[in-house]
């Protein structure tokens, strides 16, 4: 067989479980075919769950690890890796989780996961040029209004209506305590990002929020600021010294 | 017996290395821990955040050795330029000790899977594999190691043992080999080969590294198989072969890995040390 259609019928086979074409280019001795390959199929399905565990801890912990294992099989197969860099991996993985049925009674589990993957986005995210307080303190409020920005890519805000934070928290020490967590839901914007080597992670207040939010794409920072709501400069401000202090901000390419 | 000198693809101190991973990087670099080398996987330090200044941080105190996983060698669909050229950064960033991946496949149809697949040993796949290594060599202009699989099956189109395969790929793509003793005992033992045969067989190749690391046997009813894991110590037949190598090769940077059920960094240290007195005693 050309390498090109063995390795074709290898995609077939660990994607299906069905070893019947691939089987005959495998030599059967004390096992068979099938049963060699199972092993390759095994540690591919076994190795890319370790990888989403390492991705998702607190949602692994909120799930247990038999319903995270079976939840993350069939992603697996859904929706197999496309790179080679695992800590890319499982971008779909919590809107994977919110689609499940039986996640339905605990909507926070997938809250969780795209906080946990904020994360490792913000913590893996490429150094950029920051706008800094320096650079805005020669400009006039014409230019400052003019001037185009866009978020830094370390910067990830992730809506939530659960205390997920909260949660997290507790959940980094191996006895939880979960006495004070008030579980009504209650919208809410979480900052996760990353202005150093140590990641931050902080609930925005609703004008930061929209700020933040409207500089997903370029923008011009008067637009920004524009949706910070009318009137307070003191939340303005605040709202800015925030983006320069934490480098929310980054200038267009 | 071998001589002490290196091959141009490993420029390794003659010590033994831990492999380094994630549960381990802030001991290590708030600990400085006495051992000679460290290898990561390079797939890891491939974003742009914190992992590579991290490890561009640990370059004062260790030779490093990038040792890949997700590459490809062995795709027929060629290598990932994309992948490539960031391997390619990293490379250049960190300057590392050596530079190496596998005699294998994962990635086909825009899949990766995460595995080490095996390839058939014949004249196509070894056409393939010697063109992506030498495509490897010239992105990051430089040699490189690649590591004898362990393997679980073998293919009915093969018509050469894995030994030659791997002397005509070193010979083709002027690349090295990772000699990885555990994977030589597990795969002869799956095979019902004979482990000195293979390298007495590949002794004579530019061997710049030696891995060693644990393996699992699994038992079905009276079959058995040994499953590469790297969750536990290096098994007693193992260090045998280890010293049956150095005989054979001379003294090589051994590296001790490990990568699932991790233990405490003192444990690998602890590993490393019984490579480093076999290790001695040969030097």
């Amino acid at each position: 067989m050309r390498l090109a259609d063995l390795q074709a019928a290898y995609r077939g086979y660990l994607l299906s479980g069905d070893s019947a074409p691939l089987s005959p280019a495998i030599i059967a001795d004390a096992f068979d075919g099938a049963e060699r390959l199972a092993i390759y199929r095994n540690n591919f399905l076994i190795g890319l769950g370790e990888a989403l565990k390492a991705n998702f801890p607190v949602t692994l912990q909120l799930v247990g690890p038999d319903f995270f294992e079976q939840a993350a099989r069939h992603f697996v197969l859904a929706n197999p890796p496309q790179r080679p860099c695992l800590f890319e991996y499982g971008a779909a993985f919590p809107d994977f989780l919110r689609d499940l049925p039986q996640l339905n009674p605990l909507p926070y589990v997938a809250e969780m996961a795209r906080f946990e993957f904020a994360r490792i986005a913000a913590y893996n995210a490429p150094a950029e040029q920051y706008v800094s307080a320096d650079m805005l303190g020669g400009l006039a409020p014409e230019q400052l209004e003019a001037l185009p920005i866009r978020r830094a890519r370390h910067a990830h805000i992730v809506r939530v209506n659960w205390p997920v934070l909260a949660l997290w928290k507790a959940h980094q020490n191996s006895e939880p305590d979960f006495s004070g967590i008030d579980m009504n839901a209650q919208p809410h914007a979480l900052l996760v990002c990353r202005p150093d080597r140590t990641l931050v992670v902080q609930e925005l207040d609703t004008p930061t929020a929209q700020f933040l939010s409207a500089a997903d794409e370029q923008t011009l920072l008067g637009g920004a600021a524009a949706q910070c709501g009318a009137g307070s400069e003191a939340v303005l401000s605040r709202t800015i010294a925030l983006a320069l202090d934490l480098r929310l901000l980054a200038w267009p390419a | 017996m071998g001589g002490t000198a290196l091959p141009a693809c490993s420029h390794l101190p003659l010590a033994t290395g831990i492999g380094l991973r994630a549960a381990h990087h802030e001991r290590v670099s708030a600990e400085r821990p006495k051992i000679a080398w460290l290898e990561v996987h390079t797939e890891n330090f491939l974003g742009g955040g914190a992992t590579p200044a991290l490890l561009e941080s640990l370059r004062d105190c260790y030779a490093i050795s990038l040792h890949g996983v997700g590459l490809s060698l062995g795709s027929a669909g060629g290598l990932d330029e994309d992948h490539l050229s960031r391997i390619a950064a990293l490379v250049k960033r960190i300057d590392p000790a050596a530079v190496s991946d596998h005699v294998s496949w994962s990635v086909t149809g825009g899949v990766y899977f995460n595995d080490l697949l095996p390839i058939p040993y014949d004249e196509e796949a070894l056409g393939v594999i010697a063109r992506n290594v030498m495509r490897f060599q010239e992105a990051i202009d430089r040699p490189v190691m690649v590591e004898n699989p362990s393997t679980y099956l073998r293919h009915a189109q093969s018509d050469r043992a894995e030994p030659q395969f791997l002397a005509e790929l070193c010979q083709r793509s002027g690349c090295g080999l990772l000699l990885d003793v555990n994977n030589v005992f597990v795969s002869t033992e799956n095979h019902g080969d004979d482990a000195r045969a293979y390298l007495a067989a590949v002794a004579h190749l530019p061997i710049g590294e030696i891995h060693l690391s644990g393996h699992h046997l699994c038992q079905i009813g009276n079959r058995s198989i040994r499953i590469d894991d790297h969750g536990s110590p290096v098994a007693d037949q193992v260090w045998a072969l280890y010293d049956h190598s150095l005989a054979l090769i001379g003294p090589r940077p051994t590296l001790i890995e490990w990568d699932s059920a991790l233990p405490p960094l003192e444990a690998l240290l602890a590993e490393a040390g019984k490579a480093q007195i076999r290790l001695a005693r040969i030097a």
